[in-house]
């Protein structure tokens, strides 16, 4: 039938449109005897590292090629590598506990952004308005927390924030919003603090909004804030891919950590932050190790919450 | 020319003349919004600061990578829903038992909202464009196949009759009876379709991510790039004008002789 050729003609043209990127970027590194990794990253400061280590050629030395493609959210890049799509994504490290509490085989395989470990200068805060004049998280007792997801790393470690500070993290009440909204809704007064990551933090200092916790930094010493994240299978099926991936990634965070200026100069050139931000604002650490007892110190507030069982182990994650 | 001619064009140039007045004064309203401090300049950048982003970001290949990427998926996509809904629903109108027997399902199928397919569109094919085009036909296809299927029911039953006792067959009564008069509410449905495809097209780049001008919006959000942000919103307005002006024009030369087309004229 006519329909019926035009349809699959048009899955044709389809088919033709997405193998021809594959075939391009296939032409380039022919040659070698390369293993393909696909990764899936979200664009934002805490991937500068890795493709930083792409350019320096750090993975073609491991024999790796690195296809990267763009995730919108850690939901969205676990989802597709259980789907199958990608072999290791970037996802923050309380929604992989999450997600291997629930069953999903997930296994962190690197550590992929560290905290700075210094207050006051980390990538991660609490912000309250211009106008506010709370002295410290404490104050955030019986008030409310705007973070981009609830019942995830944000509002984990705001409420451990405030339990440092000496207040009382389960009268916090937590909602949910967009980063882009929460410095308005920090002025109108709609929302007492907000947890915020960069470049949110740093625009809204410029326009007279201030850090009051350093909540990442106040969770553990040097937290390890989001990881690569693989399956079971996968580090099963492509074990050696996987340690070449994870020595390519060992000399990445060597050289990211030591040459911040090369990752300031990298960010805008895979985000739309630009240069001025970008040389200004807080860049993560890129440490290659998990930080396990960064991971542990944020379970107790996570039973709390009942974001995971009882019985969670931190170590049933991490890649062995 | 004819004295109604003449009289027919004029109101037609000052409907023209009054839109571009009207818009001018919304781009002069959002101009000094902002700068009245009626709306923070803050998250609501004034017109030039937007107008400059765009400026800026037409001169990328980023950015025209994009709209190609989406122009290419809401065209995969509509082209795929409307062949499916054509002939589905060519089939289900033309035999009556079957349309009695799955109707229940059609309405029941027909109310989802696309965008809750999200998730199992990413289990299914990852961050890709399959994905979009499983939402855009999906969103499209109901459209389309409840315009057509009411299309087929409203055949005159003596022109059928008519034709059932020349002796056409099944297939000739669907080609020369059914379908033109099916045409104006496929043509209808292709219309809605086309615009429901480019909402869905943007919104699965927005939450699934991959390329286009919705991914664009969601990386200028990330980045705080507000004046970006809004450029890009108004791009995706500016294509969802074109898809309705090319609808429009394939209405009006597919259906040049159909009674309310011409009395358009």
């Amino acid at each position: 039938m006519k329909s019926h050729i035009l349809i699959r003609s048009l899955v044709a043209t389809l088919g033709i449109c997405l193998s021809f990127t594959a075939v391009t970027s296939q032409a380039a590194s022919a040659g070698a005897k390369l293993e393909v990794a696909r990764v899936g990253l979200l664009p934002n400061a805490e991937t500068a590292a890795i493709r930083l280590g792409d350019q320096k050629g750090f993975f073609k030395d491991a024999g790796i090629d690195l296809k990267i493609t763009d995730t919108s959210s850690g939901a969205a890049a676990i989802t597709a590598l259980i789907a199958g799509q990608f072999d290791i994504v970037f996802a923050n490290t309380v929604s992989v506990m999450q997600g291997r509490d629930k069953g999903l085989p997930l296994v962190m395989v690197d550590a992929a952004s560290t905290s700075t470990g210094v207050d006051g200068k980390d990538f991660s805060a609490l912000v309250v308005s211009s106008k506010n004049t709370m002295k410290s998280a404490k104050e955030l007792s019986g008030k409310t927390i705007a973070s981009n997801t609830v019942k995830n790393i944000g509002e984990v470690t705001a409420r451990l924030s405030v339990a440092k500070a000496g207040g009382d993290a389960a009268s916090v009440k937590v909602v949910e919003m967009p980063f882009s909204n929460m410095e308005q809704a920090l002025e109108s007064g709609q929302i007492d603090a907000a947890w915020m990551v960069e470049p949110f933090n740093t625009t809204a200092k410029a326009h007279g909004l201030r850090d009051i916790a350093s909540n990442y930094v106040d969770t553990a010493p040097h937290l390890t804030a989001a990881a690569f994240v693989s399956t079971d299978n996968i580090i099963k099926s492509k074990a050696d891919m996987i340690k070449r991936f994870r020595a390519a990634i060992a000399k990445t965070a060597e050289y990211a950590n030591s040459h911040p200026k090369e990752i300031r100069e990298i960010i805008p050139t895979f985000t739309k932050i630009t240069p001025q931000i970008a040389n200004t604002f807080v860049i993560p650490r890129y440490d290659a190790e998990v930080n396990v007892a960064s991971l542990d110190a944020m379970l107790p507030e996570m039973k709390k919450l009942g974001m995971i069982s009882k019985d969670f182990k931190a170590e049933s994650v991490i890649y062995k | 020319m004819t004295p109604g001619a003449v009289q027919s064009k004029k109101p037609v140039a000052n409907a023209r003349v009054r839109g571009v007045t009207g818009f001018i004064a919304f781009l002069a309203i959002w101009e000094i919004l902002p700068d009245l401090g009626v709306l923070p300049a803050r998250y609501f950048p004034p017109f030039h600061e937007v107008f400059e982003a765009l400026a800026r970001i037409s001169q990328t290949q980023v950015f025209w990578h994009s709209v190609l990427y989406t122009t290419q998926a809401w065209f995969i996509g509509l082209a795929l829903a409307f062949l499916a809904a054509a002939l589905v629903g060519l089939i289900l109108g033309s035999i009556p038992v079957l349309w009695r027997y799955t109707e229940s399902t059609i309405e029941f199928l027909r109310p989802i909202p696309s965008v809750a397919l999200i998730p199992l569109a990413v289990l299914m094919f990852g961050i890709d464009i399959r994905s979009a085009l499983l939402l855009i036909v999906y969103a499209a296809f109901w459209q389309i196949l409840i315009q057509i299927l009411y299309g087929v029911k409203d055949v005159d039953p003596v022109a059928l009759d008519t034709a059932r006792v020349y002796g056409l067959t099944r297939w000739s009564r669907i080609r020369h009876v059914a379908w033109p008069t099916a045409l104006p509410y496929a043509i209808t449905g292709f219309r809605l379709g086309a615009s429901v495809a480019l909402v869905l097209a943007v919104t699965a780049e927005l939450v699934i991510g991959n390329p286009g001008i919705g991914h664009q919006v969601a990386l200028a959000q990330s980045a705080m790039a507000l004046p970006e942000m809004y450029a890009l919103v108004i791009v995706a307005g500016i294509m969802g004008v074109l898809v309705n002006v090319l609808a429009r024009a394939i209405e009006r030369r597919l259906l040049a002789w159909h009674p309310s087309v011409r009395s358009g004229k």
